[in-house]
């Protein structure tokens, strides 16, 4: 697909070039909205405001890097100020400045879970641990950006991270062995 | 940073996908109608300014042209002179219908009507001797058949001389026996001496006193250098406060989160992030002109100098002949050029030096109270600057005019408070936000200038 085109067509505001984009993207980035929500109500919320912020500023998009990456950074930057905004998790997205111990835990099982499985475990963790995990596994943001991101220091992050990941690991154990015992059943 | 576990995490969510439901594209694509019309519609709000206060500058021109005659209601003068319950039956001439008392015509030339107190006693007497006149059928008398007005000529013929001034005059002999004609005598009668007889005269009331129920309508002479509300009345401008780069209409933040983001993802090609953009000061200065339109609304434009400069952090300066990309396609060679990488940033300071005409129409949004509210645009000149492009491909910074539009409008809006005013000298205070509509860059990055400070203006006396 010629992005340049596309986005060029989507400047002069033809609606099926927007369309077209808006295609080509919605269900990469209604994944990315999901990880960060608790329903998908909520991520395709996030979805339609993330949608109509990259149509109102594609003017900004200089062609440096990838438009997927670009789009991508909107619906992450959408996700967290929704959470923020919305009461339903706002309550639950508190950072307490507790730097507790953090065991350096390399041992991690192998992952048998389908995506969406994985995904919803995720979503099981709670809202600040949610974001702080796929911030940080998953978008591939260092502590210290997560830090200026959530507005919280550097080693709450880091403490936040060692929390979620234990508890993820500590599912994924368990579902693994579900599966297993699934299978053995068989 | 990662090990194999945020690995796995990551391939397993990038298999992850789900289809949206259909009406989150019909949302999207309302809200994006909706909302480009409406950054639209602000971008236009200040030439609606101009082009209202532009309609009512020409309406109310317009109006001193073509209204050169002073017309009184009938019903106003019938009320007012209460000629119902003193005169006698030739007075109810002058009350039928559409017979009006007062016009009087000097084409060319507006002219205005004040209503001046009269003694309850004199109304009778002096509209008697009109009456009287009218009798003789004058002019006065015949023009009264012209609906809604009564036009007054003099020196027209010996027949026709029950005028105006006959009604004056016999106002004032009334007057002078109530001791009341002082204030009027001069004003009532024109200078014989100095009107030509076959003019067309007018009259003027200097004095009106208490306004009560019994007036009598006197029309003012028509003088030409009274004719326009104002002169164009010269002055000092200067504004000092911070600008900025702003990257879309409304949003002025000095760091933009989506600048936090840019690099953190994975991409084939390195992604590099530039510096964020801190405020700077700025400050104008410059000469005014401004011109009043009506009471409550004027215009103003002048040439002024305007410096605007923003704060980012660049690292070593290197020189040695490189290539840098100012967009996708054009390259070029530069031989000195800031790192935007290692660990020895320095501030750097951006300015840029305008010169500009603003345009701008002022509104005073109280009658009482002199605050007015000032809405613009300004086309202003790049002369020249040293602020720094930022090439990513490279990830470097470097000096280029050239990058830059040298030709910038700006639209601005402000409030004024007059603070001092004294034998016809003003000096206004305010605060006032520009924002360029134009992009600063040539590439269309959607970069925009803005600044945001204290204006001040002084005007001097008009003479």
């Amino acid at each position: 697909m010629d992005y340049y085109l596309l986005v060029k067509d989507c400047l002069k505001e033809k609606p099926a070039a927007q369309r077209q984009l808006y295609e080509h993207f919605a269900r990469t980035m209604l994944s990315v909205c999901y990880r960060y929500t608790k329903s998908m109500a909520d991520a395709e919320d996030v979805l339609q405001e993330g949608f109509v912020k990259v149509f109102l500023n594609l003017h900004q998009y200089t062609f440096k890097g990838e438009l997927g990456g670009w789009i991508r950074r909107i619906m992450v930057t959408t996700a967290i100020n929704y959470l923020k905004r919305n009461a339903r998790y706002q309550s639950e997205l508190l950072f307490p400045d507790d730097h507790l111990h953090v065991v350096s835990n390399d041992h991690h099982p192998e992952i048998k879970l389908q995506a969406k499985e994985l995904a919803d475990l995720i979503r099981q963790l709670p809202p600040g641990y949610q974001a702080i995990f796929n911030l940080y596994a998953v978008e591939g943001f260092n502590h210290v950006e997560i830090g200026k991101i959530l507005g919280i220091q550097e080693s709450t992050s880091r403490s936040q991270y060692a929390r979620a990941r234990a508890l993820l690991i500590q599912w994924i154990e368990q579902k693994n062995n579900d599966i297993k015992k699934a299978v053995y059943a068989k | 940073m990662q090990n194999s576990f945020e690995k796995q995490v990551q391939e397993k969510m990038d298999e992850l996908q789900f289809v949206p439901t259909e009406p989150v594209w019909q949302n999207i694509e309302k809200q994006i109608r909706t909302k480009k019309d409406r950054r639209r519609l602000l971008l236009w709000l200040p030439f609606l300014f101009l082009f209202l206060g532009g309609g009512i500058w020409w309406l109310s021109n317009d109006n001193n042209v073509t209204k050169s005659v002073a017309t009184i209601e009938n019903k106003n003068v019938v009320e007012k002179t209460r000629l119902g319950e003193t005169t006698s039956a030739q007075q109810t001439t002058i009350e039928k219908k559409n017979a009006t008392v007062t016009s009087i015509e000097t084409p060319g030339s507006p002219s205005y009507v004040k209503s001046v107190p009269v003694p309850k006693e004199i109304n009778s007497a002096s509209l008697n001797s009109v009456s009287s006149n009218e009798k003789e059928s004058s002019g006065l008398y015949k023009n009264a058949s012209i609906p809604g007005k009564l036009i007054a000529k003099t020196g027209v013929g010996k027949n026709k001389s029950a005028t105006l001034q006959d009604l004056n005059k016999n106002i004032l002999d009334s007057l002078t026996k109530s001791g009341d004609a002082a204030p009027l005598k001069n004003s009532l009668i024109p200078d014989e001496k100095t009107e030509p007889k076959d003019s067309i005269t007018s009259y003027k009331v200097t004095d009106s006193k208490a306004v009560d129920s019994n007036k009598l309508v006197v029309v003012e002479p028509i003088k030409n250098e009274e004719r326009s509300t104002s002169k164009w009345q010269l002055g000092f401008s200067a504004t000092a406060g911070f600008s900025g780069i702003a990257k879309s209409f409304g949003s002025f933040s000095k760091n933009n989160l989506m600048d936090a983001f840019t690099g953190a993802f994975n991409s084939p090609s390195p992604v590099y992030r530039p510096s964020s953009v801190e405020s700077g000061f700025s400050f104008s200065a410059g000469l005014i002109t401004k011109k009043k339109l009506s009471n409550r609304t004027s215009f103003s434009t002048g040439l002024q100098y305007n410096y605007y400069s923003n704060i980012i952090a660049v690292g070593q300066m290197r020189r040695q002949d490189t290539t840098v990309y100012s967009n996708a396609s054009i390259s070029q060679s530069v031989s000195r050029f800031y790192l935007n990488s290692g660990t020895d940033f320095k501030d750097y300071q951006n300015r840029y030096h305008f010169i500009g005409i603003p345009l701008s129409i002022d509104w005073q949004v109280f009658k009482t109270i002199p605050l007015t509210l000032q809405a613009g645009l300004a086309l202003q000149q790049l002369i020249s600057t040293n602020a720094l492009f930022y090439d990513a491909r490279t990830n470097v910074y470097y000096s280029d005019k050239d990058a830059f539009k040298s030709t910038q409008l700006f639209s601005s809006i402000g409030l004024s408070y007059n603070i001092f005013n004294r034998s016809g000298s003003s000096l206004l205070l305010g605060p006032q936000l520009q924002y360029a509509i134009s992009n600063l860059e040539k590439n269309g990055s959607g970069k925009h200038i803005f600044s945001l400070g204290l204006s001040a203006q002084f005007l001097f006396h008009k003479k």
